[in-house]
Parts: structure tokens; C-alpha cells; sequence
């Protein structure tokens, strides 16, 4: 590995650690507030577990289909490639989907981000990630535009490389979503 | 390379489903084992997914390992921070004395407050 990727490896993995601040803070807000629902809904009136399970499932999905696109990359193995990235893509815009349907859904209640503190907490931390979702789905765009014009070249390889850790993180973040947000309220 | 993926992956699932299925049936130890298996889940994808810890495999060396740390050093420092606050505040605002029980043990009257 040359100077030059190292340090974008490195760049990435410090905006990585940063963006885990900003979660934090907004997973610690949602600790706080979660039962701060004034005469609105609470959790369990407008969670469907079920429903944020195959959230889960398809978003953990993608991130072992953006792996997989690494493996392919890495032996130059095109077709496996852009299965496993398109596969990506398609999984993730459906996880994507979902989430603006239980949104759109608990506007159209009436249950807005404006109804309560656990909501307005709820919809910044559960939407901060999914504008982060948002943001890859971008960057995958970009990314089957640079490989069709130029093929699986070195530097495309590496971007799947550095696409694919931004896209786990994500997951990671999930994970604690999923844990924090939908199932412990619930208990 | 494939192998670690499929092995992250199928154990990422088993405890998505522990943490679905088990929960809401434990009672008390229902939130220590959540935590437990996001925890688990956590290193599982770190280890299998973004192969940390593995020298050679990703270039990863000491430098991202004092990232992660740093990271885990300040998320500790903010969740913990504020949800002890946060609880400490709750905890004080339930005990804090209205005026009226101070008026009642004649710590203060009505006429001598400054207004």
C-alpha cells in the first residue's frame, strides 16, 4: 500500500471514529428522552417489532453483499463484482424504503418529530442514519459510473475497499439501533 | 477472505435473532443480555467484516487501533456522562421541596421572599 492510500485509509477510518461521536451524542439524547412521550405515543404503541427485524436482516444483508464485492474486486472477478455491489445497492435502497414508509407512516398519524420529545429524538437519530444510507446509495452511483467508463482498475478496487468500510459501519450503527431504539423500550 | 465473511455473517444473524426471539421473554435479564449480544455483535463485525486485528490483511496497524480507542474513550465519556446526569437530575428534581412544604417548615415565608 502506497503513502498516498494509506492516508486516505487513515482519513476514512478518522471520519469513521468521528461519525461514531455524533451517533453517540444522538444515542445518548434517545436514552434521555425515550419516555418523555407527553401524552403521545410511546414506544410500544408505534414499534412493530417484525418490521424493523427484516429492517435488520436486509441492511445486515448488504453488508455482506459490500464484502463479498471486496473478495470479487480483489481477484478481479468483474461479473462478481457488480453482482455483489448491485446486490448491495438493491438491498439498501429496499432498507431505505422501509424506513420512509414507517416514517411516512407515523406522520400521517400525526406522530411527528414536533409530537413529543421521544419522537423528535427517535426521528433525529433514526434519520441521521438513514441520510447516511442515502449518502452510500450516492456513492455506489458514483461508483458503478467510474467502473463502467473504466473497469475494475486498481483505483476502483480500492474505492470498493473504502465503500465497503463506510457501508459496515453503517451496520454497525444498526445494531445498536435495532438494540437501543426498538427492542429495549419495548421490554 | 470469503470464509471470514460468511462466518460474520451467519453469527451477526444468530444474534440478531437471540436478541429478537429471547428478550421479551427473560424479565429482568432481558436488557443485560441486549447489550451483551449488540456488544458481541459489535466484535464479530469488526473482527469478520472489518478484520480488525488482523495484521496484513486490511494494512490495518496501531494507528487505526488508537482511533478505535480514542473513539470508544470519548462515546464512554458522553453516553455514561449523560446518562448519569440525567439520572442524577431526575433523582434531585423528585426530592427537590415545593414552596409550599417550605412555608410549612417555616424555612421561608411568603413575606420575605424577594420578588
Amino acid at each position: 500500500m502506497d503513502k498516498h492510500t494509506d492516508h486516505a485509509h487513515l482519513g476514512l477510518w478518522t471520519y469513521l471514529m468521528s461519525d461514531c461521536v455524533l451517533f453517540a451524542s444522538l444515542f445518548a439524547a434517545y436514552a434521555v428522552l425515550y419516555t418523555a412521550t407527553a401524552g403521545g405515543p410511546a414506544p410500544a404503541d408505534i414499534f412493530h417489532p417484525r418490521f424493523v427485524l427484516a429492517e435488520t436482516l436486509i441492511l445486515l444483508t448488504s453488508s455482506f453483499a459490500s464484502g463479498l464485492a471486496v473478495v470479487f474486486a480483489g481477484r478481479q472477478h468483474r461479473l462478481g463484482t457488480w453482482v455483489a455491489l448491485l446486490a448491495t445497492f438493491a438491498l439498501g435502497a429496499t432498507f431505505l424504503g422501509l424506513e420512509l414508509h414507517e416514517f411516512s407512516g407515523l406522520v400521517a398519524q400525526g406522530y411527528g418529530w414536533q409530537r413529543s420529545a421521544f419522537l423528535s429524538s427517535f426521528f433525529t437519530l433514526v434519520g441521521t442514519h438513514g441520510l447516511h444510507i442515502f449518502t452510500g446509495l450516492l456513492w455506489l452511483g458514483a461508483l458503478f459510473l467510474y467502473m463502467a467508463v473504466r473497469g475494475l482498475t486498481p483505483q476502483a478496487v480500492r474505492r470498493i475497499g473504502y465503500f465497503s468500510l463506510f457501508w459496515h459501519f453503517l451496520d454497525i450503527i444498526w445494531i445498536f439501533i435495532f438494540t437501543i431504539v426498538y427492542l429495549i423500550p419495548l421490554l | 477472505m470469503i470464509r471470514a465473511y460468511t462466518i460474520g455473517f451467519v453469527l451477526s444473524i444468530l444474534l440478531t435473532l437471540v436478541s429478537f426471539l429471547l428478550a421479551p421473554n427473560l424479565g429482568f435479564f432481558a436488557i443485560p443480555l441486549l447489550v451483551a449480544a449488540a456488544l458481541l455483535q459489535l466484535f464479530v463485525q469488526l473482527r469478520f467484516f472489518l478484520h480488525i486485528g488482523q495484521r496484513g490483511v486490511d494494512g490495518v496497524s496501531g494507528s487505526y487501533t488508537l482511533l478505535l480507542t480514542l473513539a470508544a474513550v470519548i462515546i464512554g465519556i458522553l453516553v455514561g456522562g449523560t446518562l448519569w446526569i440525567m439520572a442524577n437530575l431526575q433523582r434531585s428534581h423528585m426530592h427537590m421541596p415545593t414552596l409550599q412544604d417550605l412555608y410549612a417548615h417555616g424555612v421561608m415565608a411568603p413575606q420575605n421572599e424577594l420578588h
